[in-house]
């Protein structure tokens, strides 16, 4: 495991030794603290949107932490990840600070993108982010292209490619998997297909969206292989992670893991009412919180105590209060930011300033 | 040293000249390598470089040209040949809303060189949905470059240009002149970007244009100096995004009198920006309002005389520029 | 927010009278409706709005005299905000301040005094010019305005040859290889030094001095007195005329013309033309024949220009049309190349909306010569003013029966009818004039070489 990958200062992801067996208690109690890491930070964009102080659109990945901790639990160094807009959480457990990436939800200077891209493009490329995508299906060709070119350049890396179930109806998805399923046959295509299937594109399900609802099977039209996972159980996905990152590395070809998951929170942090689904239906899914499950697991294995889990719970809570007061009291960036980073090169700004 | 090549000579010459300078340099698409490409530009070359440097593509625009983003990104140079640009509509999600913005909301985190080529505009009668000239649909949007190439020679040094530019480069070939001949330099002719080429030099009426209907402006400039005695300075604009302001500005602050020129229709065209910036810079020096001549307002028809009348003709060119000489229509 | 301002409408204008407003403040209007009627020098006319919106404020009274330039009205488009403007105009009021501060410093020498007044009066004129709202009126490319401006040139005196009579490039190019579009500051100096000694001593502010003599009388005002000012037109016709006596040389050649042979040719053709509704006037055959007899002296048919008189091959033939206020010159174009019955109609016509105040403006400038006829009120004779820059002008009286001579020294009851020409010495001699008057009096009295 890279060192690079775990920093508790920043990300609250600690460093790990390679080869650890997925139950060892220690590992889980790391694992736990991301999870709620992300948790509390999801929470307090939620209340940061609330508060006025975050605009435009925000996705949180509350109910679904399990499978971002799980297979970015298997990312090594040079390997790159591409998502959609519910991206806050990949970017976290890279390693990106808490504090820009709150920073550039609050649009100032000092967030991660510089203020200019807002919840849904996090990018932290030098930590192989390479970004969240605003169009949904959009990023999914880009992920082939990056699997690509890091097998082009004759690496051992791979693209870790996530996607949402909603993602799977667009023409992008289709023509990107077909590339993936094609080039894959020469080994050119080292991309590892996360589905988060959350149940949910916006307020559709699934099965008002698709007929065929079995969207790992989907794959199977582009000759690449695939299996489902329980992504709310973080043992189940760590298991399918370490095995299918492995595999896609080594062959070249790429392969689709269908996490099956819930988000508890509304699609969008401005949606307020939930009409497509039931209360019910929310409360039984917090039963299979993946936070909740560890925590019984934790406390039941004796790996951890009611008192370290509500340390756990206390430092995380700690460094998002940090994270939120420093973005609160940045800069919004210079108005000179309007016309950089257009181009690259020369002529960064055609326009008239 | 020059020789007299082809257009699709030309073209050709500068891609495998950056293949052989840079090996992230590739070029993909549909029916480029087994088949020789529709359009014959990239003939031969599987051969000599092999699939991986020659990359045939499913019909999938949006999907190869989203992959090609992803590789630009990753630092490769990939060259998509569009089999015609009608097509990229398909891909225009990927293009406007991905290449053009990824170095923005990426913070400039990123960048994007990627080129994407092929055939351009109309004149062989392929009708509706295989015509289109869309400099100014490109140009539209901040990120992207657009350049589009009339002559052997530009288009040889500004497809060199094109791979070296670290952005995506919309390159908008002159798809009924890939056998038209001219002198092209060679070796590394690299053709900047943002500067137009005075293609005749005149005093009279400056003739604004791009791609194929440069050379209709050069016919005109022959009649117009032989039938009624005026000096015509003929501006090939050649890149769209970014703009020479400064050469049409120079142009009319000489002739003062301008007419743009455009195979595409008329409303928030090219022509349009043209005559924008002329009235914002070189007011003071016209002498007629800038006239605009435009393809008609139709999708592109098939047969042959319609077709013919869609576009700007000769005649129109030439009246348009008596109509800003105060002379007499022909 | 588009000012409204008064139209420059005449080489000569100055200021004009707003004489009615056709809108009332918070009317919506569009581009082209008639606003206002003025009162210029030559006519009364109404002017159209040139922007749409809503008229906002109206800054000239009925009855000001505003300047030309000066703004009358405010047009406030969509999201505009009406200007926060004194009354009057802040222009104007910059204007009369310092006419008095001229007044003061006239206690000292009179040279001094001169020389002011000079120095002031050239760039008022080349700052109107420069002016976009004053030359705005005239349509000219802008290429055309930047030269007017960077050469000093009064658009007023170009002829436009593009759509709706814009000036375009090479008519302001040619006007200036002439060099007859000179500014008028310009104009008086060169035509100066060309003209020698004698034109030099003249007086330049003579008309000024005239007008401001003290030693006027004052106003009786009694019950039997009526105090009238000059209308705006007789002002302008009366500073006009007092330059044109002060500053040309006049000479003056009558002749006596037996008109029976006209006439009677002139009966024989309104019999034939009555079918037609049309009559020709005995001023139709006078002049005509005054143009064609020009043929031979073309000096008379001569505008005095920047260098000097400029010689015209085409006679625009200028015919004083009398108005209740003052009068007007519409001119016939290229008369020679006209025919009696289109000279009739098209006098006719001018005649016509003359007297109702509706010519336009190209319409009564750019005479060469100028025929006055009142011999519809009895007239025996009399002699004329030239009208500048003409050369000259010809005076109509009526048509007598006296008894004259014929052949054979027998008395014999005749039409006669007397003609004067007036000319300007500087450019014609007496003999010009007298052979020219000859030739006149050959066509009229054989009319049909009228029809060669």
């Amino acid at each position: 495991m890279p060192e690079e990958n775990g920093n508790g200062e920043n990300g609250g992801v600690e460093a790990r030794e390679e080869g650890s067996v997925a139950t060892s208690a220690d590992r889980l109690v790391d694992l736990y603290r991301e999870m709620v890491t992300v948790r509390r930070f999801e929470e307090a964009c939620q209340r940061g949107f609330r508060q006025g102080k975050i605009g435009g659109y925000l996705h949180v990945y509350i109910g679904q932490e399990a499978v971002a901790v799980g297979f970015l639990d298997s990312f090594k160094e040079g390997d790159k990840v591409i998502t959609a807009y519910r991206d806050h959480p990949h970017a976290l457990l890279l390693g990106s600070d808490p504090k820009n990436v709150m920073a550039e939800l609050y649009g100032r200077g000092s967030g991660i993108v510089k203020g200019k891209g807002g919840s849904m493009h996090l990018f932290d490329v030098e930590r192989g982010m390479m970004g969240g995508y605003g169009i949904v299906g959009g990023h999914i060709p880009i992920g082939v292209g990056i699997a690509y070119a890091l097998k082009y350049h004759e690496t051992d890396n791979i693209c870790q490619l996530y996607l949402g179930d909603g993602a799977m109806s667009q023409g992008a998805f289709h023509e990107a998997a077909n590339l993936a399923g094609l080039w894959g046959k020469d080994g050119q295509c080292p991309c590892l297909f996360i589905v988060e299937n959350n149940q949910y594109g916006m307020g559709t399900s699934v099965e008002r969206t698709t007929a065929m609802t079995d969207l790992a099977a989907k794959f199977d039209a582009y000759g690449i292989e695939h299996e489902k996972v329980d992504g709310m159980d973080i043992d189940a996905v760590l298991e399918a992670a370490e095995r299918l990152t492995e595999q896609v590395r080594e062959t070249g070809k790429p392969y689709a893991v269908e996490a099956l998951t819930y988000r508890t929170a509304p699609h969008g942090a401005g949606d307020f009412f939930e009409k497509y689904r039931t209360k019910e239906e929310i409360e039984e899914w917090r039963q299979r919180d993946p936070i909740g499950i560890l925590e019984k697991k934790l406390l039941e294995s004796e790996a951890a105590d009611e008192e370290k889990l509500d340390e756990i719970k206390g430092e995380a809570k700690e460094q998002i209060d940090e994270a939120v007061k420093f973005a609160d009291e940045s800069e919004q960036p210079p108005i000179e930011e309007l016309y950089t980073d257009v181009y690259a090169g020369e002529d960064e700004y055609m326009g008239e300033e | 040293m020059a020789e007299t090549k082809t257009y699709r000579e030309a073209l050709r010459e500068a891609m495998v000249h950056e293949m052989e300078r840079d090996e992230n340099v590739i070029l993909m698409g549909e029916d480029i390598g087994v088949y020789g490409g529709t359009h014959l530009i990239t003939d031969g070359l599987i051969d000599d470089w092999g699939p991986k440097r020659v990359m045939d593509t499913p019909i999938s625009e949006n999907g190869f040209t989203g992959a090609a983003v992803g590789m630009a990104m990753m630092g490769m140079r990939p060259i998509v040949e569009m089999m015609t640009w009608n097509f990229s509509f398909l891909a225009a999600d990927q293009i406007i809303q991905h290449a053009a913005k990824l170095r923005y909301f990426s913070g400039g985190q990123v960048q994007v060189p990627l080129v994407i080529r092929g055939p351009n505009g109309g004149g062989v009668q392929l009708s509706a949905q295989h015509t289109h000239s869309l400099e100014n649909f490109y140009g539209h949007f901040p990120g992207l470059k657009v350049v589009a190439p009339v002559t052997p020679n530009d288009v040889k040094g500004m497809m060199i240009t094109a791979v070296r530019d670290p952005n995506p480069v919309i390159f908008l070939e002159a798809g009924a002149l890939y056998g038209t001949k001219g002198e092209v330099e060679e070796g590394d002719n690299a053709v900047p970007f943002g500067k137009a080429r005075v293609a005749r030099e005149g005093d009279d009426v400056t003739l604004i244009a791009y791609g194929r209907q440069v050379n209709l402006c050069l016919r005109v400039a022959d009649t117009l100096e032989e039938e009624d005695g005026v000096s015509v300075e003929v501006i090939d604009l050649r890149s769209i995004r970014p703009f020479d302001e400064d050469a049409i500005v120079e142009s009319v602050e000489k002739t003062h009198r301008a007419v743009a020129v455009q195979e595409q229709w008329r409303w928030f065209g090219v022509a349009s920006e043209v005559a924008a910036i002329i009235q914002d810079r070189a007011f003071d020096y016209l002498d007629a309002p800038v006239e605009r001549v435009s393809g008609a307002e139709v999708p592109a028809p098939y047969a042959r005389n319609l077709e013919i009348a869609a576009f700007p003709s000769e005649k129109q060119v030439a009246n348009a520029a008596r109509r800003v000489l105060y002379m007499e229509e022909k | 927010m588009p000012e409204v301002y008064m139209p420059k409408m005449g080489d000569a204008m100055e200021e004009g009278t707003l004489l009615k407003w056709l809108v009332s403040e918070g009317d919506e209007i569009s581009e082209g409706d008639p606003i206002a009627e003025i009162e210029t020098d030559k006519a009364s006319m109404e002017i159209e709005a040139e922007d749409s919106g809503t008229f906002a404020q109206i800054i000239a009274q009925e009855g000001d005299d505003i300047p030309v330039g000066g703004a009358i009205a405010f047009i406030q488009g969509e999201g505009e905000e009406v200007p926060d403007r004194q009354e009057g105009g802040g222009e104007a009021e910059a204007e009369e301040g310092g006419e008095d501060s001229g007044g003061e410093a006239a206690i000292a020498t009179a040279e001094q005094d001169e020389e002011e007044e000079g120095e002031e009066a050239e760039p008022a004129q080349a700052g109107g010019q420069a002016d976009g709202r004053a030359n705005g009126h005239f349509r000219a490319s802008p290429i055309v305005k930047r030269l007017a401006a960077e050469n000093d040139l009064d658009l007023s005196k170009v002829e436009g040859s593009g759509p709706q009579g814009r000036i375009v490039e090479r008519d302001v190019r040619a006007a200036m290889e002439r060099g007859d579009a000179q500014a008028d500051g310009q104009d008086d100096g060169q035509a100066e030094a060309g003209d020698g000694a004698a034109a030099a001593e003249e007086p330049q502010q003579a008309p000024q001095v005239g007008l401001q003599t003290p030693r006027l009388p004052e106003p009786v005002e009694g019950p039997d007195t009526e105090l009238m000012e000059p209308t705006r037109m007789q002002r302008v016709i009366g500073e006009r005329m007092t330059e044109a006596k002060q500053h040309i040389p006049h000479f003056y050649a009558t002749v006596e013309v037996r008109m029976d042979a006209a006439m009677a040719l002139r009966k024989q053709l309104n019999e034939q033309l009555e079918a037609e509704g049309l009559k020709l006037s005995v001023n139709d055959f006078v002049m005509k024949s005054c143009a064609v007899a020009l043929r031979s002296y073309p000096n008379l048919n001569a505008i005095q220009t920047t260098k000097g008189f400029e010689l015209h091959d085409k006679v625009d033939m200028a015919m004083a049309v009398a108005l209740d206020a003052g009068l007007i010159t519409p001119v016939i174009r290229d008369i020679t190349s006209k025919g009696l019955a289109a000279i009739s109609r098209e006098s006719k016509d001018l005649a016509v909306r003359a007297r109702d105040g509706k010519l336009q403006p190209d319409e009564y400038q750019g005479g060469t010569i100028t025929v006055s006829n009142m011999g519809m009120f009895g007239i025996e004779s009399f002699t004329a003013i030239v009208n500048p820059p003409q050369a000259a002008i010809i005076a109509v009286s009526s048509i007598a029966r006296r008894p004259a001579y014929d052949e054979n020294d027998e008395i014999v009851p005749a039409s006669m009818m007397k003609l004067t020409l007036s000319a300007d010495h500087r450019i014609a001699n007496g003999r010009d004039g007298a052979l020219y008057m000859a030739e006149v009096k050959k066509t009229l009295e054989n009319p049909v070489l009228l029809m060669v």
